[in-house]
């Protein structure tokens, strides 16, 4: 018993050390995205956006949507699909295994006509019961499957795909019409080795403590997950992008298994096998954003989603990807865990004098201090990155917010962490060797 | 507690760290200073040209009538040249001829072209980026060529892709056929990017390029500046006369026949790529037989006759589909082969060429 509180100092002590070393390589990660944001925002122009949308040359992209309902938001999200700006693209809308009501309101809403064709199998899907086309003038491919995962009708729209270029949109994203011409601009430059292409710009704040707080977060997210990662070579899609994928890479690591995150974790298995020849892309301009967490249960909402999407595919990476996204790893699921621990220690030490207070004291300077500098840092570097046209009074708010942000919501978003690391659903691994086939 | 000099070490820790906490944090706040101005400055330059703009815009579209008022821009050309520059360029996609004449000639009475030659050797490459691109737009207009003199043949050789494609764009409208030429072989280089906006450019000058360069460019045996050639004549969709497609027909690089087969449907065909555009009809590839079918119908080579209706009876749906198609282009041999063929006792082939048969009468 007497070498309990020396026990308890040293875990605490190791604790606010390992902490640090968290904020440390997290502010080291903003920094990268700033740098790499501003080199990627001077490049990128949009001269020539007519003569893509002109050119033959420009390959043709199948967006792929994997329709959960039949809902008047599914409906009109396929609307909006269809009415994007782009020279050849066509919607591959599946649906997967609908109920005969279902399939009728697809019917009429898109004035669909059952046409017999063949389907390629590059990818193993469910039987397809049938294949309709629009009598509209639109580029609709609507496949109907029998009902399966998200993954095997992703596949069967892989499959139904004529370009060799696959579109696809996160759920929650919001897109301008032009997005596909501004994805393709990466992939053109460089075709032979941009297999895939992210864009996502963070959304305007919403009012409040809540929307300030939530626009903290998603500039983080778009500095590191998204600029960083990007100059890393270690893009993961994140909530609110929109992507483009070749299609060859996506049948050559035996297509979905599960969500678009495991296939962009595939892809970078992939690619660590073929010798790092593949590029993944980063379009930091505003194609396609996230709507603003206005409230609480907006930000509980995100916050989980995020982590449901990105924690089945991090923790099933084996020992070559599980190095290659040791940090990110950290970030998600170990850091959050860490730092709850460390903060019942300390105040359970310091509470039973176990615990000298200024080392309970370190603790939090480790956590909230450095998290109120880290999200200041994320609202300043996004702002010298480029101006994001938010008046001063804002940018101030934006900073205030740092403080109850870290302390409060910090400590809570931590359980929400923990909660959806260790109790999202398990996903199928990918079999060993798919990834190496021939591109 | 065992250690005495547990509680020294950590005060000495939490004021490091506090000390690096906030050494960060007024590092940072003096930044958010600088973004504030910033932004600040931003938000009043937006205020100032909202303001103006419209009268620009009038004003411009009054110019390019025939009006002889330039008053305005001079008026302005100090507080708010930014302002008149956009406003010019928002007019390059929409005006052309004399008009696009009158547009230049603004720019260059104003000092604008000036202004852009100086920032075409900026080294900061945002700036060469926008002079390039206006310099470009410019040099349809013959005096503003002359001032810019060598500028945009240096910056073909510009590090900046963006900048290199701006040059060639200006160059290509100084007419001259050497530099034309070398254009062209930019423009079969790996970068797709470059090829898709020069193809565009090029397209006035296909006839002179497929009689030289095009002709160079596909007999130099390299497969990737073949595929890169095809790529650009096929985007053209113009009746280029092609020596001989048959080796590209037959070529043993799939991407190349793709493009040989798509390039087939509105070329000038000799004999021997007829021959070998009939014998693809049974290629192993599917593909390339759909290809085939399409080229073989766009020809109306009415030779093909009875393979297209084996195909009609032999292929799937898709195919016998594009078959059918074919047959309906050629009456009346075609349309009386899908007239027998719809009774067919196979109901893939009596759907697709009753559908064609139906199509075709409809449409004549």
């Amino acid at each position: 018993m007497e070498e309990l509180p020396l026990a308890l100092t040293l875990v605490v002590v190791v604790l606010a050390i390992v902490l640090a070393v968290f904020v440390r390589a997290g502010f080291d990660a903003l920094l990268k995205g700033y740098f790499e944001l501003r080199r990627s925002l001077r490049s990128t122009s949009y001269d020539f956006g007519s003569v893509l949308l002109k050119s033959p040359i420009v390959p043709g992209v199948s967006v792929v949507f994997a329709a959960p309902d039949a809902s008047v938001e599914s409906r009109a999200r396929v609307r909006r699909l269809l009415d994007l700006h782009f020279g050849k693209h066509e919607v591959v809308l599946v649906l997967n295994g609908p109920a005969q009501e279902e399939r009728i309101v697809w019917v009429r809403e898109f004035h669909l006509y059952r046409q017999e064709r063949v389907v390629a199998e590059d990818l193993p899907t469910l039987a397809i019961r049938g294949c309709y086309l629009s009598s509209d003038p639109i580029h609709l491919l609507v496949v109907d499957k029998e009902a399966g995962e998200v993954a095997d009708a992703l596949n069967a729209g892989v499959n139904a795909a004529q370009y060799p270029v696959i579109g696809l949109v996160d759920g929650e994203a919001e897109f301008i019409p032009e997005f596909l011409l501004r994805l393709i601009r990466p992939m053109l430059g460089d075709w032979d080795r941009t297999v895939a292409v992210c864009g996502v710009a963070p959304a305007k704040a919403a009012p409040g403590l809540a929307g300030s707080i939530g626009a903290i977060e998603s500039l983080r997210l778009w500095l590191v997950r998204c600029a960083a990662f990007s100059a890393w070579n270690q893009l993961l899609p994140v909530p609110g992008a929109c992507m483009l994928v070749k299609r060859e890479a996506v049948c050559s690591v035996g297509g979905f298994r599960a969500g678009i995150t495991e296939l962009f974790l595939d892809l970078h298995a992939a690619n660590r096998a073929r010798g790092s020849q593949w590029r993944i892309a980063f379009v930091a301009s505003p194609v396609s954003f996230r709507p603003a967490a206005a409230t609480w249960a907006d930000l509980h909402r995100q916050v989980r989603r995020d982590q449901r999407q990105l924690a089945p595919g991090l923790r099933q990476l084996g020992p070559g990807e599980g190095r290659t996204f040791f940090g990110l790893s950290c970030a998600r699921g170990l850091r959050p865990l860490l730092e709850t621990v460390a903060y019942v220690l300390a105040a359970a030490g310091w509470i039973t004098g176990m615990v000298h207070p200024a080392l309970a004291a370190l603790v939090l300077v480790t956590t909230i201090g450095a998290g109120i500098v880290t999200s200041v840092a994320a609202v300043v570097l996004r702002e010298l990155a480029e101006p994001s046209g938010t008046s001063p009074a804002s940018l101030v708010a934006l900073c205030v917010a740092a403080i109850p942000e870290n302390l409060g919501y910090r400590q809570v978003r931590n359980l929400w962490l923990i909660a959806g690391f260790f109790g999202s659903p398990k996903v199928p691994k990918r079999k060993s060797g798919s990834a190496v086939t021939k591109l | 507690m065992t250690l005495p000099a547990a509680p020294v070490v950590a005060k000495a820790l939490l004021y490091a760290a506090a000390a690096l906490v906030g050494v960060h944090l007024v590092f940072l706040l003096l930044l958010l200073l600088v973004a504030m101005l910033r932004a600040g400055t931003m938000r009043r330059r937006r205020a100032a040209a909202a303001a103006i703009r419209p009268a620009l815009h009038a004003a411009l579209v009054e110019f390019l009538a025939g009006g002889q008022d330039d008053s305005i821009f001079r008026q302005h050309i100090r507080t708010h040249r930014t302002d008149i520059v956009e406003s010019i360029l928002l007019f390059q996609g929409t005006v052309g001829g004399s008009a696009r004449d009158r547009l230049c000639a603004l720019a260059l009475d104003l000092g604008l072209v000036q202004q852009w030659c100086e920032e075409g050797r900026s080294r900061d490459v945002i700036r060469r980026r926008g002079a390039l691109s206006n310099l470009a737009f410019a040099s349809a207009y013959e005096p503003c060529r002359r001032v810019a003199g060598d500028l945009l043949l240096d910056a073909l050789k510009d590090d900046d892709e963006e900048v290199r494609l701006s040059a060639c764009r200006g160059v290509l409208l100084s007419e001259s056929s050497e530099q034309i030429k070398r254009l062209f072989e930019l423009a079969i280089q790996p970068n797709l990017l470059t090829r898709i906006v020069l193809t565009e450019d090029l397209r006035r000058h296909a006839l002179a390029l497929a009689a030289g360069p095009v002709r160079v460019a596909l007999r130099s045996g390299e497969a990737r500046r073949a595929r890169a050639t095809l790529d650009i004549l096929v985007a053209w969709e113009r009746a280029i006369p092609i020596d001989d497609l048959r080796e590209f027909l037959e070529h043993r690089d799939r991407d190349i026949r793709v493009l040989a087969f798509r390039l087939a449907s509105f070329v000038t065909l000799n004999f021997e790529s007829r021959l070998a555009l009939v014998r693809s009809l049974t290629d192993t590839d599917a593909g390339i037989r759909g290809l085939a079918i399409v080229a073989v119908g766009r020809q109306k080579m009415t030779e093909a006759i009875p393979e297209l209706a084996r195909c009609l009876r032999c292929e799937g749906l898709q195919q016998a589909r594009q078959a059918a198609a074919a047959l309906g282009d050629m009456p009346p041999q075609g349309w009386r082969t899908l007239e027998e063929l719809s009774t067919n006792s196979n109901p893939v082939t009596a759907l697709a060429a009753g559908e064609a048969l139906a199509r075709a009468r409809m449409e004549a």
